[in-house]
């Protein structure tokens, strides 16, 4: 049961203890939000859940079959993607294959590549035309050719949306999708929504903006200094002393 | 079309330079002038050739995956001295142990390729640097090899005789396009997409789905692979190998030359190897030691460079390599 699930996962640097024992589920066509004040262990959680990040203890599911050791790389070919906080792409690269490079297309390799053999012919194919509805469903297909390092802010953020979802993931993880972005740069709603119901992912947000968490999510988790404070039903979460303590900040 | 811009003579030239006009004319250049100026300029070309093989080992490494290699002379000698030894003790001619040398230097790439799963930038080159000096001053030298004096190696007969400069030339040159044609392949495929994404930002690439550390891995055997085959046809070329033409501070001419001549440059590197060989030729008359020619080439590949990258030399980003 569960698309994605975070079992009593402990990560420490050092003496300090950034994740304790959280556990966390993210069922199929579910947008679960992950809310909490800066240092929270948000970010953590997600370094953890995408690989980056070997937790000191707890473990990782994806679909019920146990992740935990699996490297970082392995986890977009099965169906587990996600986004950075700070926005990370290729820059050398045009926009089309920032996005095509992430389209987890099985065929060819190397040495196929260098000799040009077809199945690596039809993988660079198939790459590209994943890539073209990846940046379609983000509302980016104008921004196909254009140099990556000319694009700015809700582009940069669409691009990185469209290679996220670029291998058709069941699983995404976003990390602050609208950080530093004017308010009008991307419409996260929609996109959100419909990464939900068209596409029927399972979506784990990070955000700051309680209006988006508490306006479109399913279900919300808290953290706060990496232990989950509350969980349930957005109304219920907003409610909750403790987040209205640390994270809404009102007394 | 009377009216020949004044203003942007640099990105007409390079337009032209850049086409199919440019490949179609070097493919003539290729066939016609081995044989048209004779034996001695037929072996200038086959080095030129080779030359522009060993620089495009060092393309798809440090133009695309962003790598840094001090160790091509250790690739290089080492694709030479596994052919004079399989001649020497075995009685193995160009071809069977062509690929013999091939597979020595992937092997040997990937083993360098190692700490650059852990180093980057300028640590990485000290460490590549460190292979190329063992190379040159513990195993190259070695009595068992030859020593100080070096080796014999002698072109094969059968079943293409190549004895001849002209022959030899022609070898060089299809080896070079088949090089190049796996390079264009691998640039303009997910191989290349892959690799720019490990340079850009290797996180992100390891999210992206890519094997960052294999696709390194492969990328340093794929560029010491090519560069021993560089090496190999230098020995068949040249006819005899010298500790000294694998000195270590070879490696760092190869490396200036590639990131002069721009790094992401195919036909920069044809360029370069071409002016690298051909330059001393013409100023000094038979100059056949690469080292030598550095402080007139590199102006020259300066210019060359101008038109290769994107129509100015990249001093920084040149500068960044160290450090990147």
């Amino acid at each position: 049961m569960g698309l994605l699930r975070a079992e009593a996962v402990t990560v420490r640097f050092g003496t300090v203890v950034a994740l304790d024992a959280v556990s966390l589920e993210v069922n199929p066509g579910e947008l679960v939000g992950l809310v909490g004040p800066n240092g929270a262990g948000k970010s953590v959680l997600l370094d953890v859940l995408s690989g980056l990040l070997r937790p000191e203890s707890g473990r990782v599911y994806l679909e019920d079959k146990d992740i935990t050791p699996a490297p970082a790389f392995w986890r977009p070919w099965h169906g587990l993607t996600r986004t950075f906080q700070e926005g990370r792409s290729f820059d050398s690269l045009p926009v089309e294959l920032n996005v095509a490079a992430a389209a987890c297309v099985r065929g060819g390799g190397f040495l196929s590549d260098a000799l040009s053999l077809p199945w690596s012919m039809r993988s660079n194919d198939e790459s590209l035309r994943r890539a073209r509805s990846a940046l379609e469903l983000v509302d980016g297909a104008h921004l196909w050719g254009s140099p990556m390092a000319e694009l700015k802010g809700g582009d940069r953020r669409r691009v990185e949306l469209a290679r996220a979802i670029c291998s058709r993931p069941r699983a995404l993880l976003l990390d602050e999708p609208g950080a530093g972005l004017e308010a009008d740069a991307l419409d996260l709603p929609r996109l959100l929504l419909r990464l939900r119901d068209e596409l029927g992912m399972g979506v784990l947000l990070v955000e700051h903006d309680p209006a988006l968490v508490f306006g479109v999510c399913d279900f919300v988790y808290a953290l706060d200094t990496g232990t989950v404070v509350a969980s349930g039903l957005p109304d219920d979460v907003r409610a909750h002393p403790e987040v209205r303590r640390s994270y809404l900040g009102v007394a | 079309m009377s009216t020949l811009s004044l203003s942007l003579p640099d990105e007409r030239l390079r337009r032209v330079l850049s086409g199919p006009t440019l490949w179609a004319l070097l493919a003539v250049a290729a066939v016609i002038l081995p044989a048209a100026l004779g034996p001695y300029w037929a072996f200038v070309i086959g080095q030129a050739a080779v030359v522009s093989i060993i620089v495009l080992s060092l393309t798809l490494l440090t133009g695309f995956a962003g790598q840094i290699s001090l160790a091509q002379s250790a690739f290089v000698g080492a694709g030479a001295y596994t052919c004079a030894q399989l001649a020497l003790r075995l009685g193995w001619n160009m071809f069977e142990a062509l690929p013999v040398a091939v597979a020595v230097g992937f092997f040997l790439g990937v083993l360098v390729g190692i700490p650059a799963l852990r180093l980057r930038g300028i640590y990485l080159a000290i460490s590549t640097l460190g292979l190329a000096v063992v190379a040159d001053r513990l195993v190259f030298q070695l009595p068992q090899l030859g020593g100080l004096n070096g080796l014999s190696l002698t072109r094969p007969r059968g079943p293409v005789d190549l004895t001849s400069n002209l022959a030899m030339a022609y070898a060089c040159l299809a080896l070079l396009l088949i090089l190049l044609l796996t390079l264009w392949r691998l640039r303009d495929g997910r191989t290349g997409w892959w690799l720019q994404a490990i340079r850009d930002d290797e996180r992100a690439a390891e999210i992206a789905g890519v094997d960052v550390a294999l696709y390194k891995l492969l990328v340093f055997g794929y560029s010491g692979a090519a560069a021993a085959l560089g090496g190999a046809l230098l020995g068949y070329l040249s006819l005899h190998l010298n500790p000294l033409d694998f000195n270590a501070l070879s490696s760092v001419s190869y490396l200036a030359l590639v990131v002069v001549v721009g790094r992401r440059s195919l036909a920069g590197a044809l360029a370069g190897g071409a002016l690298w060989v051909v330059i001393p030729q013409v100023a000094e008359g038979i100059s056949r030691s690469a080292s030598q020619a550095l402080p007139i080439a590199l102006p020259l590949l300066l210019v060359v460079g101008v038109f290769f990258t994107s129509g100015r030399f990249k001093l920084r980003e040149a500068l960044r390599l160290g450090t990147a």
